[in-house]
């Protein structure tokens, strides 16, 4: 089911999740090692983005456990769960960029953990953090954009930014909630590619939610899937044929998600 | 069913009985229009008998009006100096205040808004805070911080402050609450802390919103700290107090004159500032400069320098505007046993039917104004705006007066009134209907500018006379503004009705003075609980009812 390179970072047990009567996840099992690149696939509605905001804490769950590099979120004070946010980067569909700010300073924002203050302007970020920044967004290919204010870039260009901000971090596990579902397919690949470029250079775990079942095989080493709050598949990218992820879709259509 | 009736009515006799009802449902809108109208027309001629208002009374002071202008003609000017130093002194008070409250208002506002997760407390008591000092005109404020610092710009400056905190914060927060919260979950994610998030995250995406706010009531400082001096709060108002106590009228009229140039001038400024900042943001984004060479440093073109330059300037005034009130420690130390004098005096709240009959007085004077005075805004809205005016030349004359009529504080009318008609709620009713009327003035006519053109010009096309393309293309476009900006003008009437006592011309103005004056704190105290009710109150009607219209 999962190589064993190493320790796991993300450890969720029996997992349950609701929001007010509708349950969303239910009896989650699921456990990825370090430097694994994992797709989680589904349906919208599926419970992919409530599971990946369960692993780093913005969301606590109403039974099991999760361990997240080793730390359970809701068992933390507020310090530690800003600590342990500080270790895990998260990618967002809708970038969560600042549009009036440059890119650099956008960047720069992913530090704010490490640092005391609250920072106002690139300048009142310390040098050392600015050439880390702009290293960053030589990884994701925008260091001549760094001083364009984020809302004069494009789509593709503004998810990379927020990549680039999410490096910064120096994170050990990235967790990325459909982060090419707005954006035109070449700049999807793009996106998918640093993603992955990353996990495999720096050994990083990827958690990646995605809709397009070509990206997800093409992508991921391994695909989970998700349907109505449980997991109905879980198994190495290789072993996989598109078909019969289609045919989950196919499956889910008919059960009515959509309704 | 629908699609047979329609046949039905296509192929019938267009005299044949129709169908359905002919007269249209009664909609909730309708209701509240017609109890808004019914309410102003109560109020108004409830406060008419309450003043004793008839034509007689009217055509007297008319003629005693007439009176005290001509003994202010020829105005009088002081000296040169005397003045410049007067203008720098108000212009200082209302920089110094205003950036005061810029400053706490950041916190106050982030604490107040509704995004942050956290303890609710804090947000309540943020929230009240914001609701009082705006209930509460920044006269009353000046008032009571005379008594605390003693006379001069120190407490006027805090007056203001501490006023303006509560609608700027108030803005802020409403900014803050309408941001996209997404870049702050992000930078969450991140591990930053809750203030990270709110300055580093939150305040740049709402800082022209911000900025936009401080110079409006910068705007509004400025007129406000010229008639400070009437309660001794330092600026011009003190010179205009002197020479209306020594009943030199003639000097008085100059002094007015100068406020009148003064605030013509600041319109003025705010309309180039305005055109020249909306040429700036049509400007381009900046590319990457040739300048910034280093890999990590900032790229210096000439918007950013221009902001910067323009930050550092408003920074530094600011600080020179604090310094020049002498703010020493020992003053300040001094002010507290006064404060706390004044404050252990306020408990327990004294409540008197001599403070409800004086609310009461206040709140009749503004709405009977405000009710007068929109009628008489509609009347001058309608000869100026651009899209109904009736001749050019005449829209250009009013408009000119409208700005000159509004510049002039509500105070410095009620000084006027109170010295040609004496002492009474007669005075000051005309002064807020003077001040109302201009209001209601400009925002109908901007209202009227703004609306689609379409309707009309359709009506014209196909044959209406003038008064019918209004009625149809114009009048039911303009009646959600004109309500929405009848109940504005309607609230600030009351702000200011509250505070025209201080000079004698009616309300609840005049017992909270003397109550300040003869140490009564507890009387104070239950006289700004009341007029915070009522404040508060009023807004909520005003915006409930502007929430069922538009």
């Amino acid at each position: 089911m999962s190589d064993t390179r190493g320790e796991a970072v993300l450890d969720l047990a029996h997992v349950g999740k609701g929001f007010g009567g509708t349950v969303v996840l239910d009896d989650i099992d699921l456990t990825v090692p370090q430097g694994q690149f994992v797709a989680l696939v589904g349906p919208s509605g599926a419970g992919k983005s409530t599971l990946l905001r369960l692993v780093n804490g913005m969301h606590l769950p109403d039974r099991g456990t999760v361990r997240t590099l080793g730390v359970d979120p809701a068992a933390c004070s507020r310090r530690e769960l800003r600590a342990l946010r500080s270790r895990v980067g998260f990618v967002f569909q809708q970038f969560g960029l600042v549009g009036r700010l440059s890119a650099l300073e956008n960047v720069l924002m992913g530090a704010l953990a490490t640092l005391r203050w609250p920072r106002y302007g690139v300048m009142s970020y310390p040098r050392a953090l600015r050439e880390r920044a702009v290293h960053q967004l030589d990884r994701v290919g925008l260091a001549d954009q760094r001083f364009q204010r984020c809302d004069t870039l494009s789509g593709g260009q503004q998810q990379r930014v927020a990549v680039a901000r999410t490096l910064l971090q120096r994170p050990e596990l990235i967790l990325a909630d459909e982060p090419v579902a707005s954006l035109d397919p070449a700049a999807s690949a793009m996106v998918l590619d640093i993603l992955k470029r990353i996990s495999v250079e720096d050994g990083i775990s990827v958690v990646c939610s995605l809709h397009q079942v070509d990206l997800a095989l093409s992508t991921a080493d391994r695909v989970v899937a998700l349907r109505s709050g449980r997991i109905v598949l879980d198994e190495p990218a290789a072993a996989l044929s598109a078909e019969r992820l289609h045919a989950l879709y196919e499956k889910a259509g008919a059960h009515g998600d959509r309704h | 069913m629908v699609i047979g009736t329609e046949r039905r009515a296509a192929h019938a006799p267009e005299n044949a009985p129709a169908a359905g009802p002919l007269r249209p449902p009664l909609g909730a809108r309708t209701v509240v229009a017609a109890g808004l109208l019914t309410a102003a027309v109560t109020v108004t001629c409830v406060t008419f008998w309450w003043i004793g208002l008839s034509p007689s009374t009217l055509a007297a002071g008319l003629g005693d009006a007439r009176r005290l202008l001509e003994r202010m003609l020829p105005p009088e000017f002081p000296a040169a100096g005397d003045i410049a130093a007067l203008i720098v002194e108000t212009l200082l008070i209302a920089v110094a205040g205003t950036g005061l409250a810029a400053a706490a208002s950041v916190p106050l506002a982030f604490a107040a808004a509704r995004t942050r997760p956290g303890r609710s407390w804090t947000r309540s008591a943020a929230r009240l805070v914001i609701v009082l000092t705006r209930a509460v005109p920044t006269l009353v404020f000046a008032i009571l911080f005379v008594r605390a610092f003693g006379l001069g710009p120190l407490a006027g400056a805090l007056a203001v402050a501490v006023h303006s905190v509560g609608m700027i914060a108030k803005l802020l927060t409403d900014a803050i609450e309408e941001a996209d919260p997404l870049p702050a979950e992000a930078v969450r994610a991140c591990g930053a802390r809750e203030t990270q998030v709110a300055l580093s995250n939150v305040l740049p995406r709402v800082l022209p919103a911000f900025v936009a706010a401080v110079l409006y009531r910068l705007d509004i400082n400025i007129r406000a700290s010229s008639v400070l001096g009437v309660v001794g709060a330092g600026g011009i108002g003190v010179a205009l107090q002197t020479a209306l106590g020594s009943l030199n009228y003639r000097r008085a009229a100059g002094i007015i004159c100068v406020i009148i140039v003064l605030i013509l001038l600041l319109e003025l400024l705010s309309v180039v500032i305005g055109r020249r900042s909306g040429q700036d943001r049509s400007a381009g984004p900046a590319a990457l400069p040739a300048s910034a060479r280093a890999r990590h440093d900032v790229g210096w073109d000439r918007h950013r320098a221009l902001r910067f330059a323009g930050a550092g300037t408003a920074v530094v005034i600011f600080l020179a505007a604090l310094w020049s009130l002498d703010p020493r420690p020992d003053r300040l130390a001094d002010a507290w046993p006064n404060t706390r004098e004044m404050l252990t005096g306020m408990w327990p709240p004294a409540f008197s039917a001599e403070v409800f009959t004086g609310v009461l007085e206040s709140l009749l004077i503004a709405l009977g104004a405000a009710s007068v005075g929109a009628l008489g805004g509609l009347a001058l809205a309608l000869l100026t705006a651009g899209n109904v005016a009736p001749w050019r030349p005449l829209a250009a004359i009013v408009r000119v007066l409208v700005v000159v009529v509004r510049g002039i504080p509500d105070l410095v009318y009620a000084l006027l009134f109170v010295a040609a008609l004496g002492l009474g709620p007669f005075a000051g009713f005309l002064a807020l209907w003077i001040s109302c009327t201009a209001l209601a003035a400009k925002f109908f006519t901007d209202a009227l500018e703004r609306l689609d053109p379409v309707p009309h010009e359709a009506l014209t096309s196909v044959g209406a006379t003038r008064p019918q393309a209004f009625a149809g293309g114009i009048w039911p476009q303009f009646v959600p503004s004109f309500i929405g900006n009848g109940l504005f003008v309607a609230d600030l009437a009351l702000r200011e009705s509250i505070v025209l006592g201080v000079v004698g011309a009616g309300g609840v103005g005049y017992l909270m003075q003397e109550s300040i004056a003869t140490l009564r704190y507890d009387v104070t105290c239950a006289i700004v609980i009341v007029i915070t009710v009522v404040v508060y109150g009023i807004e909520t009607l005003a915006r409930l009812a502007r929430r069922h219209l538009l």
